[in-house]
């Protein structure tokens, strides 16, 4: 996928804004709260549907417009012309349209446009709780994945009404509850299942970038951790089935479903031990941006097309030659956009002779910029 | 949002259309400005629908299909074969599979699907009425829509039918006829690949 143009209407501090994007790397430069990661926001929102900086959607119309629109013409890997277009209003919701057909289920549009973001917040993936990572998963494999979506959209919807029917007082009505544990199981084994198999995958995706970024010999390792504990795929229903009914009479004490897919977790390991709590924050930062890249490798392998890459102001803190490195491990490297505060750094950039076009942003303002 | 404010009658228009299913505030009150500004006999003509349609039209008290008498057609067909019922959401599913011309048994209409995110437990739907009409059926196919809600139904209805020894089934998901695979989606596919029969 290559963006040709990007539209931006009433979205966050861009009035009407157009900009013509380039191949290779796009290098979105300016001073901090000038609108340069709202352009990353805006891409993020046109591939997922979702921003990456707020769950209220609302906050990205800009200050009193009734409604932002974003509006991104791509050329895919055969050179055929999409445009997407993503429009919030307050008085009519969400609505989305791909070459100017109307897209009711967002879900089936996921994965048109798949992208991968490396932001200074992912730290938390290897540094916090588990929730992220599971995010990070849920993610990149919605992206690749039309029925891993399907079935991500079913567990959850499953997973609320089960906590509900433990909410509620007196309803002891075991065939009720046992209906949404068969619905959690039939659904929950094909996450599980789909998570396990992308986890070994990026494993040793990890474990490449990992020593070629880092020039060290360390060996990491990520391994899935199920909540349910059931070995093999064979016991699997069954496992899942008693480990529901075992949970059961605590789960109703606890109004809450305490195992499946969305209690579990990854392992990151270094040298055999938990990166999470003995990594240093350099090897932290290492890991991060070499799993990212697995993820954007595996999108690439899974959906034959190049994946949008968006660094956003990550580069601040590394030297020229790891992003040489890094831009130079991205195989066939697709299109990128970086945002930065000094623009000049890339001249410092080793290894690298792509495209690179320059867009200097000033208060909501993109102007294209040559760099001397 | 601010409420806007019309005169009564017409307020009280807005807000009885605004709840029928789909129709938001803003559709409520252009529907409302329409029928304001139609003639006096158009206007009567869709009132008097409504009451005649509350009035003539009743559920059926077997299987609660909609009908103009107490049992409906289908149920009074003695042609039927009484051995199956086919268990559907509501008298929609119910006509699109008379269409079909290929079912011969009975139905019954659950009213819905259980959700309890909407409030909808199994007691507010005609189940206890299907267990009470099992005796003597040999085969109930259930035919809810493929929806999280649908499928979990399913599943519900399937453990607690369980007892009275009755073949259950359900209607297998397959590829539209006339389409080439190639232009399938994926999760159609894996349904239709699960649900495959031998030959
Ligand atoms: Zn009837």
């Amino acid at each position: 996928m290559v963006l040709k143009k990007l539209k931006l209407v009433n979205f966050r501090n861009y009035v009407d804004e157009e900009i013509v994007f380039n191949h290779g790397i796009n290098i979105l430069f300016g001073q901090n709260g000038q609108g340069k990661t709202n352009i990353l926001e805006s891409l993020y929102y046109l591939g997922l549907t979702k921003s990456f900086r707020t769950n209220n959607d609302q906050n990205l119309i800009l200050n009193n417009a009734p409604f932002f629109r974003i509006e991104g013409e791509f050329s895919t890997d055969v050179k055929r012309k999409v445009v997407v277009s993503l429009a919030l209003s307050l008085s009519e919701g969400k609505r989305l349209k791909v070459n100017q057909q109307k897209i009711l289920k967002f879900s089936d549009y996921i994965g048109t446009v798949p992208l991968v973001l490396l932001a200074p917040s992912d730290l938390d993936i290897s540094q916090g709780g588990p929730h992220r990572r599971r995010q990070f998963l849920d993610i990149m494999l919605s992206q690749s994945s039309r029925l891993y979506l399907h079935h991500l959209l079913q567990y959850r919807r499953s997973l609320k009404q089960r906590n509900l029917l433990l909410q509620a007082e007196g309803m002891s009505d075991p065939p009720a509850l046992e209906a949404w544990e068969e619905a959690l199981i039939q659904h929950g084994i094909v996450l599980i299942e789909k998570r396990e198999e992308a986890v070994r995958q990026i494993d040793e995706m990890v474990k490449t970038y990992y020593g070629r970024l880092s020039g060290k010999t360390d060996k990491v390792k990520i391994v899935y951790q199920s909540s349910l504990n059931i070995n093999g795929p064979d016991s699997r229903p069954e496992g899942y089935r008693q480990a529901m009914t075992r949970n059961r009479e605590k789960d109703r004490q606890l109004q809450t479903t305490r195992v499946g897919p969305h209690r579990d977790d990854m392992l990151f390991l270094i040298n055999g031990k938990p990166l999470r709590w003995m990594g240093s924050q350099g090897e932290h930062k290492t890991f991060i941006i070499a799993l990212r890249m697995a993820e954007y490798q595996y999108l690439q392998t899974v959906r034959e097309s190049l994946p949008l890459l968006l660094f956003d102001d990550i580069f601040g803190e590394l030297d020229g030659s790891r992003i040489g490195n890094m831009i130079e491990s991205l195989s066939r490297i697709g299109q990128v956009f970086i945002t930065t505060t000094s623009p000049d750094f890339f001249g410092k950039v080793e290894n690298w002779q792509g495209e690179t076009s320059f867009y200097e942003i000033v208060n909501g303002k993109v102007s294209a910029r040559e760099l001397v | 949002m601010p409420t806007e404010l019309y005169p009564s009658a017409l307020e009280e228009l807005i807000e009885e259309l605004g709840r029928l299913p789909g129709i938001g505030r803003k559709t409520a009150a252009r529907l409302a400005f329409y029928i304001l500004n139609s003639d006096q006999n158009e206007a009567l003509a869709l009132a008097e629908a409504i009451i005649q349609l509350k009035k003539k039209i009743q559920f059926c008290s077997i299987c609660f299909n909609i009908s103009e008498q107490e049992i409906c057609g289908i149920c009074r067909d003695l042609e039927r074969n009484r051995k199956q019922i086919c268990v559907i959401e509501d008298p929609g599913s119910l006509i699109m599979i008379e269409k079909t011309n290929e079912y011969q048994g009975l139905y019954h209409v659950l009213g819905g699907v259980i959700s309890p995110l909407d409030g909808i437990g199994a007691e507010n739907l005609h189940i206890n009425e299907l267990i009470g009409r099992i005796k003597n059926v040999e085969e109930v196919i259930l035919a809810l829509n493929p929806s999280t809600e649908g499928e979990a139904t399913s599943i519900y209805l399937s453990k607690i039918l369980k007892p009275f020894e009755v073949k259950i089934t359900r209607l297998a998901r397959g590829i539209p006829l006339g389409s080439h695979l190639e232009f399938v989606d994926e999760l159609t596919l894996s349904k239709a690949l699960k649900s495959r029969l031998e030959l």
